[in-house]
């Protein structure tokens, strides 16, 4: 492969590696784990690099990826100690009634599958705590925009949270 | 749909004027007001749960790792697999392998099978009571099924049911009591509960009597906590899975043969003793179905409970086979 691919290879691994293992762990739970499943998706994400679409949202490929590995790692453990996860349960739930882990990762989830410049937005105010005018500015797009990006952001949130959004407001009238 | 609006107002954007055009629209409707708090949720949610900054604090060289990646890549060759053509003697072979699995499979299934899952109690047209060997009681419902492994209580409390029963759970930290029914689970520690759980339902309902109780639906990922006097209700078809409060005066009268009518709508008082009695009775669509019943029953026979409700309802029937017919109401 070209010398090239990999170089620009690196950033997208460097920028996204802890991250994405952060995310798999709130699967996992096991450090370990989570980054071994994280190299095999680069592994295969490099393997067809050449072949993906130019414009594809590496973010939201590379989200999703780990999320559906994650999810059949703990399928496949789930099998093997059928019953001792009830104690993992438990320690989960002395937090919070409901799993704040599953919310996190739903979060993130949502957010990384924004489309790149929705995201950077969101970061930019939600994160970084920029105003609009601050986020136009250091994105050079207009305040509409801005507000535009904001608008997507929250309602893409909101399709992804919907059931969470039920079950908290039936805590509320409990 | 107003989604700048609110977003402008919870970033803190929004000028004196459009707050007030904000207020006035959330006045106007309760679902505006639904809605604008649902967005708030969201809101909060997204700002408080998602952050990068905990990631800094994972054990990670991303340096080493990006090294022990190009590792991987370079090392990785396509293995290039001879292509010999099989000989009939491997054939042979493959097949009396597969055979062998076949039966060792047969065998060691069989073996866990009967090992696990040794002592069952059936139900036909009566209930039964059944004491567990570390003491919690289970009241099984007629037409039920509970079924647990032989080694029940000394690694855990593991227990099947199909069908409906009354739990009363002694309570053991060390070991929660397990319920497995069709899709769901229900763990306890110690207390007192009602699962119902038949095939035929469209529903699992588990309802508490005290103490709390975990419902969780795994295909589903979805759990509730349930405490005393709330009751849990996963619908098969929707896959949706609710707790609410408990207003079922009625839910174990099919083992305590007591059941209590407060104001209660006819029809709810059929289906009531249709679950107590495990009968058919039908109210035909041109019956009124409003008039109310306020009576209690404390182990009567279906015969008498129909007798009361004959002479204060005004309301004759008609027995077919095994159905019973509401003819006439006169309230």
């Amino acid at each position: 492969m070209a010398e090239k691919d990999l170089k620009s290879f690196e950033k997208l691994f460097k920028e996204l590696f802890k991250p994405l293992c952060g995310f798999s762990l709130k699967y996992v739970r096991d450090l370990d784990e989570a980054k071994g499943l994280v190299h095999e998706v680069f592994v295969s994400v490099w393997e067809k690099f050449d072949t993906l679409p130019a414009d594809i949202n590496y973010h939201s490929y590379l989200y999703t990826s780990v999320r559906n590995r994650s999810l059949n790692f703990i399928r496949d453990r789930k099998k093997h100690v059928q019953f001792e996860n009830v104690a993992e349960h438990e320690l989960t739930e002395a937090n919070s009634p409901f799993e704040t882990v599953e919310l996190e990762r739903e979060i993130e989830m949502a957010i990384h599958s924004l489309p790149e410049k929705c995201r950077m937005v969101f970061e930019l105010n939600r994160v970084e705590g920029l105003t609009y005018a601050q986020v136009a500015e250091k994105m050079s797009i207009s305040i509409k925009t801005v507000e535009a990006h904001m608008s997507k952001a929250l309602s893409v949130l909101r399709e992804y949270l919907k059931e969470f959004l039920s079950i908290l407001i039936f805590l509320v009238i409990l | 749909m107003q989604d700048d609006l609110i977003i402008r107002h919870l970033t803190g954007e929004t000028s004196a004027e459009e707050e007030n055009q904000l207020l006035i629209w959330r006045t106007q409707l309760p679902e505006n007001e639904r809605y604008y708090n649902g967005m708030k949720e969201i809101f909060a949610l997204s700002s408080k749960h998602y952050s990068q900054r905990t990631n800094e604090q994972l054990n990670i060289n991303v340096d080493e790792e990006w090294g022990q990646f190009v590792k991987t890549i370079t090392k990785k060759v396509t293995p290039v697999r001879p292509i010999i053509p099989e000989s009939p003697f491997r054939l042979w072979l493959k097949i009396a392998a597969a055979l062998l699995v076949v039966v060792v499979s047969g065998v060691v299934i069989n073996y866990i099978v009967f090992r696990k899952t040794d002592i069952q109690f059936q139900t036909a047209d009566q209930t039964l009571s059944i004491t567990l060997p570390e003491g919690s009681i289970i009241t099984l419902n007629q037409h039920s099924q509970l079924s647990y492994a032989s080694t029940f209580g000394e690694k855990n409390r593991n227990v099947s049911l199909k069908g409906e029963g009354f739990f009363e759970v002694k309570r053991d930290v060390q070991k929660p009591f397990v319920i497995k029914v069709e899709q769901g689970t229900v763990e306890v520690l110690g207390t007192s509960f009602n699962v119902q759980s038949y095939d035929h339902r469209k529903e699992i309902e588990v309802t508490v009597q005290t103490g709390s109780v975990r419902f969780s639906v795994p295909e589903t990922k979805r759990e509730v906590k349930l405490t005393a006097g709330q009751k849990g209700i996963y619908s098969k078809t929707e896959q949706s899975l609710i707790g609410e409060p408990n207003d079922d005066l009625n839910f174990l009268s099919w083992n305590t043969r007591k059941i209590v009518f407060v104001e209660s709508e006819l029809e709810s008082v059929i289906e009531t003793l249709n679950e107590t009695y495990q009968v058919n009775i039908v109210l035909p669509a041109d019956i009124p179905k409003t008039c109310l019943v306020t009576v209690t029953f404390d182990h009567q026979t279906l015969e008498a409970v129909l007798n009361v409700l004959r002479t204060t309802l005004n309301l004759t029937y008609t027995i077919k086979g095994n159905q019973i017919e509401i003819t006439r109401v006169g309230c």
